[in-house]
């Protein structure tokens, strides 16, 4: 169906999935971040020259479901099989089938900043060994599109299918993209979706930046439907604005973009408010300051005065899923009643800032 | 763009195409690519970017830089830090910007007041930075000079930074990497967002850099030519990589109009589908192709009788030629022996991230200069070629084309282009 021109009707998350060091699911990622204490994490040199690094995986599942017996899924990577868990917690799991046959035009939003960096380390190695024995098992789920593929394999969905490659501030602009296409017309419901897997090439890539920096992997999914469109809608969280994507450049630094969002989100204040960020006061450099990132977002929101929660001290860099994390730890939390909004900012590591508001079932009190 | 926008008063905005920047093994810039596809000329050569002599084929559409990079706004420190696939993207870039006109614009100021997004595709990235990073790595485990720098540069928006300070525009950056398809899908969400009073311009396009892994992946599915890529021909076997960029600036009709630019063509219509039936492989009978195909004309409001002339995605490979000619010949109907067709990676290689933006760029150039750039000499057609397979040079005037692009992942996208005049 070719586009109309943005309506800009309600758009609500209507379901969330995670995955992440604290388990397989959205409740375990809130319960952890809502215990304020980082997670053991593991530390490791691949040979005795190299750097340790530090990361936390996820836990091994628990039991593999029905729906990921599928060929399809047998030998994907990490951050395919991640990223299709989230997707499904979403969905909803009982209602995977029925989403299957229902003809819903399902569009698919992945975004990744490492990609699928354990198959394509493993594969290059095959070629600098001997070319013609690289394995074409492996190449296939080099590509950054390949878990957004198995997503929509799974769901049986020919509709919209973006892979966007960015930094932890990515979600957010996915759910603006997700929020263009159902403005649009072009799809009934997006799944916007962040994964990443561990491997130390990334992890070590990391420590240039950041020395005491613990790695982490998983996913992050929401489900976004536009309002009265499925019953699931009535009570659901609302999507009341994504700022601008404000990129970094000689035209703009990072402290001119953070700030930026800031002032774009500020414009939403409202009691009962809450912050979900990025920074991570435990990420210090290796002079005892903070990284980069961490220390402009950390003075962004040095004066806020509710509460406020990151996923990073707990769950560690997560890169493309961070702000992914972030927005499913804000619909935890407006879901259990512990706000009525959220703020998310995200401070990306390396490209652009961008900020979310969500808004809970519950109504805004006034403003005093 | 930040949600939720206002309704943009006038909506839908007609879309055209200002500037076309484009750099091929072919040559670089319009002018050398017009006159080497008009005259069906083939640009593959030994590769020297890497050892290649271990694997099966040792050619491609390698690119020659035989001219300095244009001149920019980026300062002696960024150039000095410019990777391959940076490079591809500023030659394009620059051409593109020159050739619009806002290049005034910005030289007025120091920088273009207004936000332009700049949307691109790629595939691969910088791999061959990332390839760098990994031996090093390796070797040397405890060492990290220039690690750093190595790993900024790998992220693709790394290049699209650099892009938009040599153009001194700044602007949301949206990176899509949907393999193959990722150059005509970047196109076709600017076209949108220009469409829909999202943006009133915007920067658009695909590049990739040939890269080992990348070369010897396509080797390991024995999906490179180990003779000559022969697209649609009953013997094909297989494909040549290549690398590249193209760069359009895309802005409203009326906006063109009111400047006097030098309107090039007209994006009218942009389809996109997901082929579900495996990760490598397309639906034999080309469902998903079909989808975009159908979505991106039905947007255009046009007919498969009014497309002259079809640029497809034509990899050379027995499963992808067979799928795209039986969805040609599904969406077309009996008005498939009248569509000329022809693949141009039979030319330059197949582009990857950067095809859709460059074959894209051809159909512009094709359009403006009045040829059809012919496919790679084949014996015997294949079977599935009931439309007219564009074998030699050709003059046509054309007023409306499109173009296939798909990839990996089974995603394909399709974008209508037309002359200028032909929807005055």
């Amino acid at each position: 169906m070719p586009p109309s021109s943005g309506s800009s009707a309600t758009i609500h998350l209507t379901g969330w999935g995670a995955v992440s060091p604290a388990g397989w699911s959205a409740t375990a990622l809130a319960d952890a971040v809502l215990a304020d204490s980082p997670l053991p994490h593991t530390s490791e040199r691949r040979v005795p020259e190299a750097p340790e690094r530090m990361f936390r995986r996820v836990p091994p599942m628990p039991a593999t479901p029905d729906w990921m017996k599928q060929p399809r899924l047998r030998r994907t990577t990490a951050a395919a099989r991640h990223a299709v868990h989230a997707a499904v917690q979403a969905l909803g799991e009982s209602h995977l089938e029925a989403v299957r046959s229902s003809g819903r035009r399902i569009g698919t939003i992945f975004c990744t900043m490492s990609g699928c960096v354990q198959f394509s380390r493993r594969f290059y190695a095959e070629v600098l060994a001997n070319p013609l024995l690289a394995s074409p098992i492996l190449f296939p789920e080099t590509v950054y599109n390949a878990p957004a593929s198995h997503v929509s394999s799974l769901l049986g969905s020919p509709e919209m299918n973006y892979t966007l490659v960015g930094d932890s501030a990515q979600f957010l602009a996915g759910l603006d993209l997700a929020a263009q296409w159902l403005d649009d017309g072009l799809v009934d419901a997006c799944l916007v979706i962040a994964a990443e897997e561990l491997d130390w090439i990334s992890d070590e890539a990391l420590l240039l930046f950041a020395p005491q920096a613990v790695s982490a992997e998983g996913a992050a999914a929401v489900l976004l439907e536009k309002g009265g469109t499925s019953p699931s809608t009535d009570s659901a969280i609302t999507l009341r604005a994504v700022t601008e994507a404000f990129t970094y450049g000689q035209e703009r630094d990072r402290p001119q973009a953070a700030t930026a969002v800031r002032r774009a989100l500020e414009r939403h204040r409202a009691p009962g408010t809450v912050l979900c960020d990025g920074s991570n006061p435990q990420a210090l450099a290796s002079d005892g300051t903070r990284t980069r990132g961490d220390t402009t977002e950390q003075q962004l929101w040095q004066d806020w005065d509710a509460p406020s929660y990151g996923v990073r001290p707990v769950l560690g860099e997560g890169f493309a899923i961070t702000s992914g994390w972030q927005t499913v730890l804000a619909c935890e939390l407006l879901q259990r009643g512990l706000a009525s909004q959220a703020f998310i900012s995200a401070v990306g590591l390396t490209q652009q800032a961008v900020g979310a508001v969500l808004q809970g079932p519950a109504p805004i009190p006034s403003q005093p | 763009m930040p949600y939720p926008s206002s309704p943009a008063p006038g909506a839908p905005f007609r879309v055209v195409v200002t500037g076309v920047g484009i750099i091929t093994s072919m040559g670089i810039g319009w002018r050398q690519n017009a006159d080497g596809f008009r005259e069906g000329r083939q640009a593959l050569r030994p590769i020297t970017l890497f050892d290649a002599s271990s694997q099966r084929v040792q050619q491609a559409g390698e690119v020659i830089f035989d001219q300095p990079l244009p001149q920019t706004r980026l300062g002696r420190r960024q150039l000095a830090r410019l990777d391959r696939a940076s490079r591809l993207l500023i030659h394009a870039g620059a051409e593109a910007f020159t050739q619009s006109g806002w290049q005034a614009t910005a030289d007025a100021g120091s920088t273009i007041a207004e936000d332009i997004p700049i949307v691109l595709g790629t595939s691969a990235g910088a791999m061959a930075v990332g390839e760098s990073y990994y031996r090093q790595k390796v070797e040397t485990p405890g060492e990290a000079h220039t690690l750093p720098h190595k790993v900024v540069l790998y992220q693709p928006h790394t290049q699209a930074q650099f892009l938009a300070d040599a153009l001194g525009v700044q602007g949301p950056v949206t990176m899509i990497s949907n393999a193959c398809a990722s150059g005509a899908n970047a196109i076709g969400h600017a076209f949108r967002l220009i469409k829909t009073g999202r943006a009133s311009r915007a920067i658009a396009g695909g590049y990739d850099a040939l890269a080992q892994m990348v070369f010897a992946g396509f080797d390991s599915l024995q999906a490179l030519s180990t003779t000559s890529p022969r697209p649609f021909d009953a013997q094909r076997d297989g494909l040549a990589l290549g690398e590249g960029a193209a760069v359009f600036t895309l802005e409203r009709y009326e906006d063109a109009v009111s400047r006097g630019a030098n309107i090039l063509a007209e994006v009218t219509g942009y389809g996109a589908a997901t082929d579900l039936h495996h990760l490598t492989q397309p639906h034999p009978q080309g469902d998903a192709a079909l989808i975009s195909m159908t979505r991106a004309c039905a947007e255009a409001t046009v007919e498969p009788k009014q497309v002259q002339y079809i640029n497809s995605h034509g990899t050379g490979t027995p499963l992808n030629d067979v799928a795209e000619g039986m969805a040609i010949q599904r969406w077309a109907g009996p008005h498939t022996p009248g569509i000329m067709v022809s693949s141009t990676k039979g030319a330059i290689g197949h582009l990857l991230g950067g095809a859709g933006a460059v074959e894209a760029a051809i159909c512009v150039i094709a359009l403006s200069e009045g040829f059809v750039p012919p496919n790679a000499p084949v014996s015997t057609p294949d079977p599935v070629c009931t439309f007219d397979l564009v074998c030699e040079p050709r003059q046509a005037q054309l007023d409306c084309v499109l173009t296939n692009s798909f990839g990996f992942g089974g995603a394909n996208a399709t974008l209508v282009l037309q002359h200028p005049t032909s929807r005055a």
